[in-house]
Formats: C-alpha cells, structure tokens, sequence
C-alpha cells in the first residue's frame, strides 16, 4: 500500500441475517438464513451454483427483496431501506463499470452521488485510486484496461465512500489464477487496514480459504455451517461439507458407543472406526466416516487387513503433485484416496497393483452427518 | 506406439515415392484452386460481391431517380405555365426568394424536430419496459406499439382528424370536464405534431428497445449501490449508454416525418402545409415539374444533412467509450 493512512480507518458495520427467505412462485431460492458477519469480518457464502448465495448477497444489497425475516447493519434493521440509501460498497463478478466514464468519473460517481464538493470529490477519488495502485490511470477509459486493472476500478469505485460493508459477488471469477492470488491477497490486506466488513460471494473453496475469518458453507437455499475456515475444514458437520471443502474418504457407519469422549463406529461391512472428534450424533444414528488424505499414512503390509481405522487396498494409480504424491487405493469396490507427504515416501514408494495399507489416527477420524 | 515406429521403416520405397509424385501434382492443383478462392474472398472482393446485388437494385430504382431528379431541377424551369428548356437555377432562385417556401420549410423542419423529441419523450418508458420489464409485459408493450403500423397511415390520419375535429372526441371530452371552447386543433401544427408522433413512434421505441437491452444491468446496479437514486440512474447511466439507439430512432423519426405526405396532408390540409404537401401541389396540381423537383431535392440534402451531424456527433461520442487498449 503506498498510502495506507490516505483513507481512514472506519468502524465496518456488523450485518445480522434473521429468518432471511427468498421464494421465486414455488420455488424456494433462500430459505431461513441466520447469520452474522461482525464488525470488520470477511464473510464467505460458500456453495455450489444455484445454492441461493448470490440472493443472499443480492438481498443485503437490496437489490432483491427477501420474502421474509430481516437484515440489519448495526442493529438496525435495512430492509425496507431502498439500495441507493444503503450506504453499502459491491463488487460484481463482471466490474459493471460505467463504459462511458473515465476511470476517475467512475470511482469519484459515488462521492458525486452523495453530494460531496467538486474538489473533495476529485481528491478523494484519487486517494482511493492510489490505494488500489492505479495512479496515473485517471483518464483512461474502462475498455481500456485489462481485467484486473478493471477490477482494481471498480475496488476504489467502491470503497471511495467508506462504506459500512464491502459485498463482493465473485470477484475474481474471470481473472486468470496468478492474478487472482494476488487480487485476492491485496483485497484481504485492504479489508483489514480499513476495518471494512466484507461478505464475500463464492463457489471457490480456496477462495474462501484464503480470503475469509468465517465461511458460511451454503446448500439447496440453507446454510450447512458456518464457522471459521479451520473449523469447517478441521470439523466439518455434514458429508456436504466434508466433500465440498477440500477432498475426502467417505465410508458409511452407525454409532456402535460413545465413551470418554470416544466414539467407535461399525461399517456395515463390520470395520470398526475410532473416533476423538466430538459429535452430537447419539448411540446407533447413522453417521459418515470422513479421512482426508493427508490424514493418512501408508504401509506396505503386501496383503488385506481390516483393523480398527486402518485399511487395506490395491494400489490404483499414483499421481505426483508437487508436494504430494497421491494415491488411490481399491477398497471395497469404491476409491480411497491418500496424499502422501513427498518427505514421507521412502525408497520404495507404492505401485499399482501392490496391496497397501491405509491408517490413520482417531484425532482426524471425523464424523459427519449423512445428509 | 514402438511398434508402428518399427513399421514404417519397412514400407517398400518405389510405391510410396510414385505416390507421393502424385500427390505433389494434386496438391498444386488444390494450392492453385485455394489461391484463387483466396483472391476471390479476399476482404477486398468479398465486401463488392456481397454488396453487389442492393447496390445494382439502387443503383437502378433510387439512385438513378434522384439523379435525374436533380437533373430535371437544373434542366428546365417553367414559365406561366410554359415549360422553358435548358440550364438553370430559376427554380432555386424562387424557392429561396420567396418567404412562403421558406416558412414551409421551416414548419417541416420545426415538425421533424418535435416529433422526434417528442417520440424520445415517450419512447423511453416504454422501451425501458420493454427491455427490462417482465417477459409478458415486454410483450405486451412490443404488441401495442407495433399494432398501430398493421393499419394503413391514411386510416389512422383520419382516425385522429375524428378525434381532433372541432366537434370530434377530444372537444366532446373537454366539454365534460368543463372546457366548453377549446382551442382548434385540426388543421394546425400542433394536430399533425400529435399524429406525426403516433405514426412513428414504434420507430423510435425499437431501437432504443435494443439499444437499452444492451445495457449490462449489473452496471445500473452498480450505479444504485453506490448511491444514486433511479432517476439519477436513467440520467447518468441509461441515458447516455443508450444515445446509440437514440440516435438510430431520431434520425428514422427525424427523417419519416420531414418527408411526409399522408399526414399532414389529412391533419394540415392546405392551412399547415409541410414539404411533402408543397411537391404535390407543384408536380400534380401545377404541373411544375422542374420546381417540385427543386423541392424534392432539397428536402432529401435537408434530411442528409441533419441526419450526418447527428450521427457523426453521437459517433465520436460512442467511440471514447469504447476505445481500445492502445
């Protein structure tokens, strides 16, 4: 940042979803969303497309009306607030900016909008240019910059006016990855120096990796979890979750007994799984195992073994990845899938068509809802 | 893929060389043949031979007309009736000297421009909810507008002399709500304004329609997010996003009306002539052909003239918006 102290620091506002439903006819897009994005937060609405993230972004805009349940910035409630008196900041997944305005009109189109003097307009908006490192490019017309210059517009467009929240709808979906990275970085650093509350719109699981303190992992309209990034990743509540947040093996259980803060679990093939991961699931419930593969350690046993949260399998394929070498095992008819340390991998790594066996400890034995 | 590397080697030598001879000539033939197909759909060529067929059909059935046209204006004028051979400017002389062609002028001229921007006034409600309305409501709205052009322009000019009679609906109407002398309006400007903007409306609506729908609407979002109400959203986004249909439906608005016949022929009668009413009256009431010719040829510079300004002023402003990445 070549200025850091040229925007003060202002207070983010904190954003309160109650009971938040959005129907389109019969059909259910949003339904019962709570949540709450704190003061100075970056907030992920993580999902698949079509998971009603963007209607939920689009609501606390207003530019969609929810159908029930109310939003509130700091308490107090802004759903009957029309958009423009919102005071909100939105980055859109295509920069929407304006095509006939300068770049300098367009950041300073905000202040001008408030009625901001004529002169404070044109320095503020360059401040905010100079944040976004594009000093110097006060004349250029949009069509004239590239995607990430473009984007980097339409950041100081909209954060020249000190917004209470900062919304962003996809940001980075059509800029290439090395810029994404960046952009993505720069934007977290920004957010922070400024205290700006941001929720951030998403179908990028390393996206919302990166950029945010809580991710509120969102399905079929509702929210499956909503936690830190650690949380979600380290103890994740649904088989949903676990699946769309990094990758995972999954086998089918039911809760044998819980004890000492131990939980052991029985397959319906008769393996027995041990758990250290807390979980409100009761004594005979279904559940579902989830490994990740880095939690996995491999040995060459040379044949078939099913003891407790270990199993064996035949060596599928490897693929080396960089740090990882990764490997699919056989099991049961169904793939297991470890990633393997490369430090870890000794003289004789595994082969395809070789019986290995896949253990793992009962600290990263997670257990997960079915549904 | 070892294997088929192991075969080719293999392969008896003297067969694939006379195939290859032969292959050689083929190839130069189909090199010669895409050459010339190239130098045919070079963008040169392409561009004439597309073009080729409307510019024969003009070149035939309107540019020649008008060039004899001007010819007939330059080539006689007539004199008390009797027509007078040879080079002339007489006929531009008269339409110049004398102060009752130069009013009508001015009306046709004073009409175009009303009626355009009376045609834009209400053409961006409804072009707005056609292109962003809901699918039923655009269609609705489509229909309506287009519905008018199914009846024949003469009908409807005499519709709204119906409507605009000194004892027709509108002063009945006025009557009712206590407005026993209205002013006349049949046979004044204002009648063939009013009509002028009904007939050629739809062709101001379309193309704003499109232009509009053009309009990413993430970027009218983006405008109400920051701050501006919707009227300020129309002023400073839609507005100037959508002068390229503006300019399309004005200059079609600007150009159907300044030449107009029917309309206000029925709407002006003889009280509020226009051009058009002007050139009948000379070529089929006063026979004066070299003058109605005049007329023609001045109405159709006017309508260039005004239609390149305003293209060219719209052009270099659209073109800063789009400018490239140099």
């Amino acid at each position: 940042m070549s200025n850091p102290a040229s925007i003060s620091k202002t207070e983010g506002g904190s954003v309160t979803l109650r009971g938040i439903s959005r129907s389109y006819g019969a059909n259910q897009v949003v339904s019962d969303i709570n949540l709450e994005a704190r003061s100075g937060e970056i907030l992920a609405l993580l999902g698949p497309s079509g998971c009603g993230k963007t209607t939920t972004l689009r609501m606390i805009a207003g530019l969609v009306q929810p159908t029930a349940g109310d939003i509130a910035i700091d308490g107090r409630p802004i759903t009957d607030l029309p958009v423009h008196r919102r005071n909100l900041g939105m980055l859109f997944q295509n920069y929407a900016l304006f095509p006939h305005m300068t770049v300098l009109e367009n950041v300073a189109f905000g202040l001008s909008m408030r009625g901001v003097e004529k002169a404070e307009t044109a320095e503020r908006a360059k401040r905010a240019l100079a944040l976004t490192h594009l000093t110097g490019f006060e004349d250029r017309m949009p069509s004239a910059l590239s995607g990430g210059q473009q984007q980097r517009v339409a950041l100081a467009r909209a954060i020249v006016y000190r917004p209470k929240v900062l919304l962003l709808d996809e940001p980075f979906g059509a800029l290439d990855k090395k810029l994404r990275e960046a952009m993505q970085i720069e934007l977290r650093q920004l957010c922070n120096e400024l205290g700006l509350t941001t929720i951030l719109v998403t179908h990028d699981q390393e996206e919302a990796l990166v950029l945010a303190d809580q991710i509120a992992v969102m399905r079929g309209g509702r929210i499956e979890q909503a936690a830190s990034a650690r949380e979600i990743y380290e103890r994740p509540s649904s088989h949903f979750v676990a699946d769309f947040i990094g990758t995972s093996n999954f086998i089918s259980a039911t809760i044998l007994g819980k004890h000492d803060g131990k939980t052991t679990l029985k397959s319906a093939s008769g393996q027995l799984f041990e758990s250290l991961v807390a979980t409100e699931l009761g004594i005979g419930e279904k559940a579902v195992v989830a490994i990740r593969p880095e939690s996995v350690r491999l040995s060459a046993t040379g044949e078939a073994t099913e003891a407790i949260n270990a199993r064996s399998g035949r060596v599928l394929r490897t693929v080396f990845k960089g740090q990882t070498l990764s490997v699919w095992l056989e099991m049961a008819g169904s793939e297991f899938v470890c990633a393997l340390p490369i430090e870890a991998i000794g003289a004789s790594p595994p082969q395809p068509g070789q019986i290995w066996t896949a253990n793992w400890s009962a600290e990263r034995t997670l257990i997960v809802r079915e549904q | 893929m070892q294997s088929v590397n192991g075969t080719i080697p293999l392969d008896p030598l003297p067969n694939d060389g006379a195939l290859s001879g032969a292959r050689e000539n083929n190839t130069k033939f189909s090199r010669l043949v895409e050459e010339a197909w190239s130098r045919f759909s070079s963008t040169r060529y392409t561009g004439f031979f597309l073009v080729l067929p409307a510019l024969l059909f003009l070149g035939v059935w309107f540019i020649w007309p008008v060039v004899s046209m001007i010819a007939s204006s330059l080539s006689a004028h007539v004199v008390d009736g009797v027509t007078v051979e040879g080079f002339t400017l007489e006929n531009y002389t008269r339409l110049f000297s004398s102060d009752l062609y130069f009013r009508i002028l001015a009306r046709t001229v004073r009409v175009a421009l009303l009626t355009s921007i009376c045609a834009a006034v209400f053409a961006y409600p409804l072009a707005i909810a056609i292109s962003r309305g809901g699918p039923s409501l655009a269609r609705l709205v489509t229909i309506t507008i287009l519905a008018p052009l199914l009846v024949n322009v003469v009908v409807r000019s005499y519709g709204w002399q119906t409507i605009l009679n000194k004892t027709g609906a509108l002063a009945w109407a006025l009557k009712q709500v206590g407005i026993p002398h209205p002013p006349a309006l049949l046979y004044t400007e204002w009648a063939v304004l009013i009509a002028c903007v009904h007939v050629y409306l739809p062709f101001m609506v379309m193309p704003l329609a499109s232009a509009i729908a053009r309009i990413d609407r993430s970027v009218e979002e983006a405008a109400r997010v920051a701050g501006a109400t919707r009227l300020r959203v129309f002023l400073k986004v839609i507005l100037p996003l959508s002068l390229p249909g503006l300019a399309v439906g004005a200059s079609l608005v600007f150009s159907l009306s300044s030449a107009a016949y029917v309309t206000p022929q029925v709407l002006g009668g003889n009280f509020s002539p226009l051009l058009g009413t002007l050139i009948e009256q000379q070529i089929l009431t006063l026979n004066d052909w070299p003058f109605g010719a005049a007329i023609s040829t001045l109405l159709i510079v006017m309508v260039l003239a005004v239609n390149l300004v305003f293209l060219k002023i719209v052009n270099r402003r659209f073109a800063r918006w789009t400018e490239a990445a140099r």
